[in-house]
């Protein structure tokens, strides 16, 4: 049964929430959709865990379009996490399949292009980097975060951040960058 | 395109990084990839640009899915579970309804059944009594009919006038035989129930008040408020033993007589009613004589009953040591803690005692 706090939220709410960056409304649309995505999943040969985790992973995705602006609403956002999660849920089936019966996964292992070693070194790097940010300080942090995950303009972070200007944010940007990569080569990266 | 040979793209940070997030057109970008197809370096440099923002995202993903996760257990914990909680209550405002159901309006629907019972076997029984004498002289009939009446008034406890008087549009229920008793009483079941609240003890005592029943053929005499004699100065006469009584075979026989001869006989029994339980015609009486101590008379077995109705009714521990004592054949005062009340008796006032009401124990 939903909670008369949480029936307060609208789509548009929590939408507008989303948009402002606040996480109060995934919160809402998480407790909102669980035993939706409990039971599909569920249904699904899953585990509530893999249903808490297909949720997050909607909800995330629909976090990042909307920040970034490629959020189109076209449907009750019920039924663009259920649709997510389908996606996703059938996908992992899939892919669990494949390893079970031992194929080679396409999508993880040598595009024809890079090898596998190539692939597990990338994968390193990517982990490298999310360690990373950890060091950095929270103002570095989250202009990374809003100008590659959110993929906000310039103008958008200065707005958000509060700095003068879309040159502002560039210039602290690759500073923040500079620091990055300095946190990488102490931790091992060439 | 390669005799453009831009070997400079890849140090454009900007293009990179807006290659990366896919922010360049279509052109640019085939134009771009071209340029890396022959450019190695070109490629590490894009390579690099492509693992930092994957790292960034994949931080980003990770912290707003702890977050989420976090908020999520916290309002799981604090969440309230409405339907519980609501069933919860509703089972309570059924509990405490049947429970004040059972406390106070099934008693009262038990009480007027079995007072309406009561009533009903008193009336078959008078009838029968009036039918067996039938030649019984009228005035005779009137007078058994007022002890009859006294008596269930005396029979009937305080819980029934409370209950009575829970329906207080109905007629005020029966009289209480004595004050003492019912004090007594309800101190006792007071005491019995430790749950009871105190707001029924105040009805209790509220429903005392009500007032009681006129019956023809009562005798009521009022007092006088004596003024205050100093205590050396007192009569030493016996004073009549109040509450203390033997009964003789004979004494207990039927006999006509007097409240003359009722004061010569030296068994006063008092009792004590507030003054608002007075009767209505007594009650007016009351107001024209604010100062006098409105009191039936009832003959007992061996003497006879003062009941006074007193504006301010002397505590039940008190009242034990309350007097009565005959100051002459017609008169009689009664010494109350507080103040002194004499009575002179109509000499020639005859009652029938072949009625009495049994003497106090």
């Amino acid at each position: 049964m939903r909670s008369p706090l949480t029936l307060l939220y609208s789509d548009d709410r929590i939408l507008e929430l989303i948009r402002n960056g606040n996480e109060d409304g995934l919160v809402k649309l998480y407790q909102q959709n669980r035993k939706m995505v409990s039971s599909y999943v569920a249904k699904n040969s899953g585990t509530p865990d893999d249903a808490e985790d297909m949720l997050q992973e909607a909800l995330i995705i629909l976090w990042e379009r909307v920040r970034s602006g490629r959020y189109e609403q076209t449907a009750k956002l019920s039924t663009f996490i259920y649709a997510t999660v389908k996606n996703l849920w059938s996908r992992k089936l899939a892919r669990t399949r494949r390893e079970s019966s031992g194929e080679i996964d396409g999508d993880n292992y040598g595009d024809g292009e890079r090898s596998l070693l190539d692939r597990l070194i990338d994968r390193e790097r990517v982990e490298l980097v999310k360690n990373c940010m950890e060091k950095l300080g929270e103002q570095c942090r989250k202009l990374l975060l809003l100008y590659y995950w959110e993929e906000l303009s310039m103008e958008q972070i200065a707005s958000e951040m509060g700095f003068a200007n879309a040159d502002t944010v560039k210039s602290k940007k690759y500073q923040c960058k500079k620091q990055l990569e300095k946190f990488m080569k102490g931790l091992g990266a060439d | 395109m390669q005799g453009m040979s831009h070997k400079h793209w890849a140090e454009d940070a900007d293009l990179v990084e807006r290659y990366v997030r896919e922010m360049i057109p279509a052109e640019e970008r085939r134009s771009f990839e071209a340029h890396m197809a022959e450019c190695g370096n070109c490629r590490d440099i894009v390579q690099r640009e492509t693992e930092l923002a994957q790292g960034v995202r994949a931080f980003g993903r990770k912290r707003l899915k702890e977050k989420l996760r976090t908020r999520a257990e916290l309002e799981r914990a604090h969440h309230v579970p409405w339907v519980r909680v609501s069933s919860a209550a509703a089972v309570l405002v059924m509990l405490v309804g049947l429970g004040i159901y059972n406390r106070w309006l099934l008693v009262d629907e038990k009480t007027e059944s079995q007072e309406s019972t009561k009533t009903g076997e008193a009336k078959t029984e008078q009838g029968k009594r009036d039918d067996s004498q039938s030649g019984a002289v009228a005035n005779k009939k009137e007078v058994r009919a007022t002890d009859k009446d006294r008596e269930k008034r005396m029979v009937t406890d305080v819980e029934g006038r409370k209950m009575a008087g829970a329906s207080q549009q109905k007629q005020p229920k029966l009289d209480i035989s004595t004050r003492a008793d019912d004090h007594a009483r309800t101190s006792q079941r007071g005491a019995g129930v430790a749950s009871k609240p105190a707001a029924r003890e105040a009805r209790a005592e509220e429903l005392s008040q009500m007032a009681d029943f006129d019956a023809p053929g009562e005798i009521w005499i009022e007092g006088i408020v004596l003024p205050e004699v100093p205590a050396d100065a007192k009569r030493k006469e016996p004073v009549f033993q109040v509450h203390a009584m033997t009964r003789t075979k004979e004494e207990a026989e039927p006999k006509s007589t007097t409240l003359g001869a009722l004061i010569s006989q030296e068994n006063i029994v008092l009792d004590q009613r507030p003054s608002g339980a007075l009767p209505p015609s007594r009650q007016a009486q009351k107001l024209s004589q604010r100062t006098a101590v409105q009191t039936l008379v009832q003959p007992t077995d061996d003497g006879m009953r003062l009941i006074l109705y007193l504006d301010t009714p002397v505590p039940e521990k008190d009242f034990s040591t309350v007097k009565a004592e005959k100051v002459s054949p017609d008169s009689v005062v009664v010494e109350l803690p507080n103040q002194r009340i004499g009575y002179r008796l109509p000499k020639d006032h005859s009652l029938k005692s072949s009625k009495k009401l049994p003497a106090k124990e």
